[in-house]
C-alpha cells in the first residue's frame, strides 16, 4: 500500500465524518423545526377560531378558502422542513482543512490524527448512529401524511361525486383504505431512501468500531 | 533539563525529523524557521529528542539527526501505512 492509498483512506474518513456531522446537524435542527411548525399551526388555528367567533355562520361560506389555507400550511411545513434539513446537512464541521493538510503526505496524515478530537468524534458517530432512525421515521411520516391527505381527499371527493356518501361503513372503509394506500405509496416513493438509510446505519456502526480501533492504536503509538 | 512530563505532538516531532532529513545538519534557529516552530517550543522538542538519542546537538547550536531519529520517522510512516491504510470505510 502506498502513501497515496493511505491519503485516499483518510479522505474517505473525512467524507464519513462529514456525513456524521450532517446527520447530527439535522438532528439538532428537529426541535427548532417542530417549534416553528407548531407555532404556525397554533397561530392558524387561532385565526380560524377568531374568524369563527367573529363571523359565525357567515364564515362557513369561506370553508373552501379555509381548505386552501390548510393545504398551504401543510405544503409550507413540508417545504420548510425539507429546506432547513437540507441546509443543516450541508454544514460539514471541522474537517474541511484535511484536503490541504493531506497534500503533505505522511506528515499530513499525522497532522490530521493529532488534530482530531477523538472523544468528540466518537460521541458524534455514536449519536448519529443511535438517532439516525428518527430522521427516517419523520421522513416516512411526512410522506405518509402528504399521501394520506391527497388520497383521502380524492376518495372523499369520488365518494361524494359518485355515490353521494359522506358517512357510514363504506365511508369508514375508504378512509381506512386511504391509510393503507398512503403507506404503500410512501414506501414505493421512498424505498431507495429507506435502503440507503439502512446501508448508512450499517456503515456508521462499522465506522464507530474503526474509529475506536484507530484511536486505541494511536494512543499506543503516542506512548 | 529533564523532559519527563513532556508529551510531544507526533506531527511536530515528525516535521522536525523530516526537516533534518531534507536539509542535513542545521542550526537551531534555521531549524525553528524551517519547521515553523517558535524557538522555545523547538528547544523543548530538541531536548526530548536528544534524551532519546534521536538527534545530537553541539555547543555551536547545530542539530544532527541520528540513525535512531531516521528510523523513528520510518517507523511512523510504516505505522501510518499499516494502521491508517487498513481502515475499512464505506464510500459516503
Amino acid at each position: 500500500m502506498s502513501m497515496s492509498d493511505v491519503v485516499d483512506k483518510v479522505l474517505r474518513l473525512r467524507d464519513a465524518l462529514e456525513t456524521v456531522e450532517g446527520i447530527n446537524n439535522k438532528l439538532n435542527e428537529l426541535p427548532k423545526l417542530f417549534i416553528v411548525i407548531l407555532t404556525v399551526t397554533v397561530a392558524t388555528l387561532g385565526v380560524y377560531d377568531t374568524l369563527w367567533f367573529m363571523l359565525g355562520t357567515v364564515y362557513a361560506s369561506l370553508s373552501f378558502l379555509w381548505m386552501l389555507v390548510i393545504l398551504g400550511l401543510i405544503l409550507f411545513s413540508l417545504y420548510y422542513m425539507a429546506h432547513r434539513l437540507d441546509k443543516a446537512s450541508e454544514v460539514k464541521g471541522p474537517y474541511q482543512d484535511w484536503g490541504d493538510k493531506l497534500k503533505e503526505g505522511a506528515l499530513g496524515v499525522l497532522a490530521v490524527l493529532e488534530g482530531l478530537d477523538w472523544d468528540y468524534v466518537e460521541y458524534r458517530v455514536n449519536r448519529a448512529r443511535s438517532l439516525y432512525p428518527i430522521l427516517l421515521i419523520i421522513d416516512e411520516a411526512v410522506w405518509a401524511a402528504l399521501f394520506y391527505f391527497i388520497v383521502g381527499f380524492a376518495y372523499a371527493f369520488l365518494n361524494y361525486l359518485l355515490f353521494n356518501i359522506t358517512s357510514g361503513p363504506l365511508y369508514v372503509f375508504t378512509l381506512a383504505s386511504s391509510v393503507v394506500l398512503a403507506v404503500a405509496l410512501t414506501l414505493a416513493v421512498t424505498w431507495n431512501e429507506v435502503v440507503k438509510t439502512f446501508k448508512t446505519l450499517w456503515s456508521l456502526d462499522s465506522l464507530l468500531w474503526e474509529v475506536r480501533w484507530l484511536y486505541h492504536e494511536y494512543r499506543k503509538l503516542q506512548t | 533539563m529533564s523532559t519527563g512530563s513532556f508529551k510531544p505532538n507526533l506531527y511536530v516531532l515528525a516535521r522536525i525529523i523530516k526537516t533534518l532529513m531534507d536539509n542535513g545538519v542545521m542550526r537551531r534557529t534555521n531549524l525553528a524557521q524551517a519547521s515553523g516552530l517558535s524557538y522555545d517550543k523547538l528547544q523543548r522538542y530538541l531536548n526530548w529528542m536528544s534524551e532519546r538519542g534521536l538527534i545530537t546537538m553541539d555547543g555551536d547550536g547545530y542539530v544532527r539527526l541520528t540513525e535512531e531519529g531516521a528510523k523513528a520517522y520510518d517507523e511512523l510512516v510504516q505505522w501510518i501505512i499499516r494502521y491508517v491504510g487498513s481502515l475499512r470505510l464505506s464510500r459516503y
